[in-house]
């Protein structure tokens, strides 16, 4: 049954060998993993003198200045004999400029690490002998005239280390050298070469996705193009179709022939590197040898696609042109889509509903609008003078806006890292009267390291900040106009009004998320490791009444209301707290994403996270279970607010959907025009980009495979810190690619089965 | 129980469509109806785009008939079961060029369900049968036109098919090896295969076959044996050379009313006698003979094969 398909595949293989194809690519493997055979990590007696090794540099140069400057026997003095004049002269100054003191160690370090070869390093008398340890003072009494230069090197850098152990931190016993040949490649490094593993397993991901995922595959779709158009030219086909075979069997079979060809390519490589690194690094990471079935799998794809052009044209060179189309076709697609969504959709999303009296404002990553009932659009409000200056310089995102219904305005200041000012400048409160029609102007200085503006029920503004709760005094835009030096303004001192401390004496790292409860009016800090509750007093001096420490960092994002605390994690779980943060039962949301905003509504009723994977989750504190609420656009949700028993949330950029929470229903909803590049994106773009498959994103896959990794940095962005490691679906990529695989290969099949030949 | 025919033909069109979303369509055969019997040989005629190739092909299954029915030995025609029992030797078939001529073989028995040992059993015989003996472990590439074909005939008997289907069996091949040819199917043919011919060489084909089909423009415009259709278009041509002189001989034919009297040597004439019947040559002779004509020779001249193939085209054609 199976004896006339297997006959194919041998006979591909017997047309590769013929052509000499499979020769010279198996010639080429074997010269490149000979070219690496001579890589190898080589033990070596610890002796290299690092720069994480000087525990403090400064210090260390003066003693040894001043030792050789004395008249007494040290080990300062021998060094300071050694030393070349222009070292000696460096590190007399005494810079007290960052740069020149770095200057100053660099040239001291080379110096030092120099004389640690030579062999007049050490002299007796001038280091203390009981000082040396026990291994130094055996290697003492081997004479250090006449030790190898490895021991040598060692005894050098043990007697260093005896000389100034506080300074100088202490050498482990083996050192791990790259070498190639006799070459040492780079500096040593004071590991075993177990811990290196990691590291280079990480290389390997890197070095066998440009090998075998870019030139390996290329090169592969390329000897194996013709395979296909050959069997089915005319004059070969009608012979193999005469036989008494199945023409989707026939073609499948010539398929697995040409991955067959490549598999043992593949083998041949993986297996050599994972022997070489195995035999001359000791890393035998048989996880290696799993690269084989995934890079095949990889090459399949694009032969699958070069296959079908091949039975279709039964040309070798239309089938390699289209490969690369196809190729081309994922890059840009990939490429296209994450280009819109960074630079033209996520940027208009909205990321904060504020209902403002009457006015529904809602707030994209740089700008506040207003909903225009007679243009049935966004508008925007919020203007003010140096727009263009924060949407091109830094595009910092706002705090806020807050609404104060006592003065109608809204407030809100630009997040910053705490402590970086660029060009000196200072971040003040913004501030849109109603009655000004929302025109934004610059108010107090905003308190450094800032992360939450509140504004309570009678009009008090506070801003929670890594040091504390900070409450509004005075006239809030009491400000004096910054002197323009040259473009720069340069701020003035307060004169009027200004954020004042309200306690409690907190410093914390840089805020994470921050949050006031408007009944109580306590205050919830998060930084990350530390969870603190401040609570005010009948004064409105608040006081820590809580605290909850974290083992090691973590991302979040903090609300409260009705007495309880809650803290919503990255991977979707959510810790409440009750009365001085007294830890609850965790909740679970199945949603494995990092949350990117929390919302409560009064007195605790229900809890909304909008998670970074744009899904929102809605709990029912009362009742202690998930709000049975259809979310309308669910999975493309960027905000989320309440308002008593009202629930706004955003979708689809600038949709807002208002829900009666008593009813669970449907509203009202607000819609402003899609933009063109939001109708080709949602229209066009995305579902093509959905159904086509993602081969690059089998990299992930095989990272996994070899380093066991499931997570990854999403990237760094300037106001919020690094991200937190979001979970990759490991697997996801080869279902999706596999589906694709299966579905070529069933048109393939297809076609070839309804073709007259 | 009665046989099936070797190939059953009923009423077979078969149309392609060409160009961008098939807009040009090209009748290769329309309503032919012909069957093959058991151990007969068969030849299917016809000049280039007759619709030869793709009356084959659909016998094969490699091409889907538009309309009408065929069958293989009483199977479906292009059913598994049916091709297993059919040899093919494609015009200008491709074999492999990384193959020697016992790789090839090993290669197509297997398609063909034949183990390995079967295969290495057969093919020494078999290849010295079509004079590719020597030539075994030659890679093909290094093979003439004549040995690739000799070779595809090979791989078209090798599992000893009850049917051999063979398109320009002869094309590229020298003289001999024709004649070799023709001894292997006339030992087919002995030892009761069925051969199905589809060859422009008419002297080929009149040599070896038993009945043919003319095919043109798709149709089909005669079917029946050698015999048959040298003899339906002859016009009882009669050649007679004659010795004495030749005031006599042409007064003795004056009622036949020869169409040339020439003369062919010393004393000898030879004469044409068209359309005439046996009744009046008869007497013909016997005036010859009466004034002692001596009679050298006398043959009745029929067509050849291409001669009633080219009179058949032309006939359909004036029509």
């Amino acid at each position: 049954m199976m004896r006339p398909y297997l006959t194919v595949i041998r006979d591909s293989f017997h047309e590769a060998l013929a052509s000499r194809v499979l020769w010279i690519l198996l010639a080429v493997t074997t010269i490149f993993l000979l070219l690496l055979l001579p890589v190898g990590l080589v033990e070596q007696a610890g002796s290299y003198l690092s720069e994480e090794d000087f525990l403090d540099p400064d210090k260390l140069i003066e003693r040894i200045v001043a030792q050789g400057k004395a008249d007494s026997p040290s080990p300062g003095r021998r060094i300071w004999e050694l030393l070349p004049p222009a070292t000696k002269e460096s590190a007399q100054a005494k810079p007290s400029e960052p740069f020149a003191r770095r200057m100053r160690f660099n040239n001291f370090e080379k110096a030092l690490r120099e004389l640690l070869a030579r062999r007049d390093f050490y002299n007796k008398d001038d280091w203390v002998k009981d000082r040396l340890s026990i291994e130094a003072r055996a290697l003492a009494r081997k004479d250090p005239a006449k030790l190898p230069e490895d021991e040598l090197a060692r005894f050098n850098r043990l007697a260093l280390e005896a000389a100034y152990p506080e300074l100088i931190a202490p050498i482990p016993p083996k050192q791990i050298q790259l070498a190639y040949f006799t070459w040492e490649l780079g500096i040593p490094l004071p590991v075993e070469p177990e811990q290196l593993y990691p590291a280079i397993n990480q290389m390997l991901v890197g070095a066998l996705g440009m090998l075998l995922g870019g030139a390996g595959v290329f090169v592969a779709v390329l000897v194996t193009a013709s395979m296909i158009p050959q069997t089915f030219e005319a004059g070969s086909v009608d012979l193999l179709l005469s036989k008494p075979v199945y023409r989707g069997a026939l073609f499948l079979a010539k398929f697995l022939g040409g991955c067959a060809f490549i598999a043992i390519n593949a083998a041949y490589f993986i297996v050599g590197l994972w022997l070489i690194l195995g035999l001359r690094i000791g890393l035998w990471n048989e996880r290696l040898l799993l690269a084989i079935p995934l890079y095949l799998f990889l090459f399949a794809i694009y032969y699958g696609v070069s296959s079908l052009a091949g039975l279709i044209w039964r040309n070798a060179i239309v089938s390699v042109v289209l490969a690369v189309v196809f190729w081309f076709v994922c890059f840009a697609l990939g490429t296209a889509v994450g280009f819109v969504e960074q630079l033209s959709l996520n940027p208009r999303r909205l990321v904060r509903i504020v209902p403002a009296g009457e006015t529904l404002v809602a707030v994209d990553q740089a700008e506040v609008f207003q909903w225009d009932d007679e243009d049935h659009d966004w508008q925007k409000i919020f203007a003010g003078r140096d727009d263009n200056n924060f949407a091109f310089v830094f595009a910092m995102r706002l705090v806020g806006p807050v609404y104060d219904p006592v003065g109608e305005r809204m407030l809100a200041f630009r997040s910053t890292i705490p402590g970086f000012s660029p060009f000196g400048s200072v971040n003040r409160l913004l501030i849109g009267s109603r009655a000004d029609d929302w025109r934004r102007t610059e108010g107090v200085t905003v308190p450094d390291g800032a992360g939450g503006l509140f504004v309570t029920r009678k009009g008090d503004v506070l801003v929670a900040a890594a040091s504390g709760v900070y409450r509004l005094q005075g006239d809030i835009g009491a400000r004096q106009e910054d002197i323009n030096f040259f473009g720069v303004h340069i701020p003035l001192p307060e004169s009027r009004g200004r954020f004042a401390s309200a306690g409690p004496a907190v410093q914390m790292r840089p805020l994470e998320s921050a949050a006031m409860d408007p009944e109580t009016l306590d205050v919830a800090l998060f930084d990350g490791t530390r969870l603190v509750l401040c609570s005010p007093d009948d004064k409105g001096t608040y006081h820590e009444t809580g605290k909850a420490d974290f083992e090691r960092k973590v991302r979040g994002k903090v609300t409260l209301a009705g007495g309880r605390v809650y803290l919503a994690l990255a991977g979707g779980e959510v810790r409440p707290y009750g009365a001085r943060l007294k830890p609850l039962a965790p909740l679970a949301t199945d949603v494995n994403s990092m949350p990117d905003a929390v919302a409560i509504s009064a007195g605790g009723k229900y809890l909304a996270i909008v998670f970074k994977n744009a899904r929102l989750w809605l709990y029912d504190a009362r009742n202690s279970r998930e709000l049975p609420l259809s979310i309308v656009g669910q999975g493309d949700v960027s905000a989320a607010t309440f308002q008593g028993h009202k629930l706004f949330v955003a979708d689809r950029l600038t949709r807002v959907t208002e829900y009666d929470l008593a009813k669970l229903e449907v509203e009202h909803q607000w819609h402003g025009a899609l933009p063109l590049v939001e109708k080709i994106y949602r229209y066009a773009l995305h579902p093509v980009y959905t159904v086509f498959p993602k081969p690059g994103e089998l990299n992930q896959t095989v990272n996994h495979v070899l380093t066991s990794k499931d997570t990854k940095i999403a990237g760094l962005r300037l106001d919020e810190g690094p991200a937190a490691p979001t979970k990759i679906d490991v697997w996801g990529p080869v279902w999706s690619n596999l589906a694709f695989l299966v579905v070529v290969l069933a048109i393939s099949c297809l076609y070839i089965a309804r073709k007259d030949f | 129980m009665t046989q099936s025919p070797a190939v059953d033909v009923r009423n077979l069109s078969k149309r392609y469509r060409d160009g961008i979303f098939g807009g040009r369509r090209i009748d290769a055969l329309l309503g032919v109806s012909l069957s093959v019997e058991h151990g007969e040989i068969f030849g299917l005629l016809g000049p280039n785009g007759a619709g030869k190739t793709t009356l084959i092909k659909v016998l094969l299954g490699i091409v889907r008939a538009t309309r009408g029915e065929a069958s293989l030995l009483g199977r479906p025609a292009g059913s598994r079961s049916g091709r297993k029992q059919v040899g093919y030797l494609p015009e200008n078939h491709r074999i492999g060029r990384h193959h020697t001529g016992n790789s090839a073989l090993a290669f197509f028995g297997s398609l063909s369900g034949l183990s390995g040992a079967e295969i290495r059993r057969r093919r020494g015989d078999l290849l010295a049968a079509v004079g590719l003996a020597e030539w075994g472990r030659t890679p093909i590439r290094k093979y003439s036109k004549g040995m690739l074909q000799r070779l595809g005939l090979a791989q078209a008997m090798l599992h000893d098919p009850q049917l051999l289907i063979l398109d320009e069996p002869t094309d590229g091949v020298d003289p001999v090896g024709r004649s070799e040819m023709r001894a292997n199917l006339q030992q087919l043919k002995a030892a009761g295969k069925t051969v199905f011919i589809n060859s422009h060489l008419l002297q080929e084909v009149e040599l070896v076959c038993d009945r043919v089909a003319i095919l043109d423009c798709g149709k089909l415009l005669h079917l029946g044996s050698i015999a048959e259709l040298t003899r339906h278009r002859s016009d009882g041509e009669v050649r007679i050379v004659a010795a004495g002189p030749e005031g006599a001989i042409r007064a003795a034919l004056a009622e036949l009313n020869p169409a040339e009297v020439r003369p062919v040597g010393p004393g000898q004439f030879e004469m044409l006698l068209r359309g005439t019947d046996q009744a009046a040559i008869d007497r013909a002779i016997d005036r010859l003979r009466g004034q002692s004509i001596s009679l050298v020779s006398m043959t009745r001249k029929s067509q050849t094969l291409e001669e009633a193939f080219l009179g058949i085209l032309q006939q359909a054609r004036s029509r």
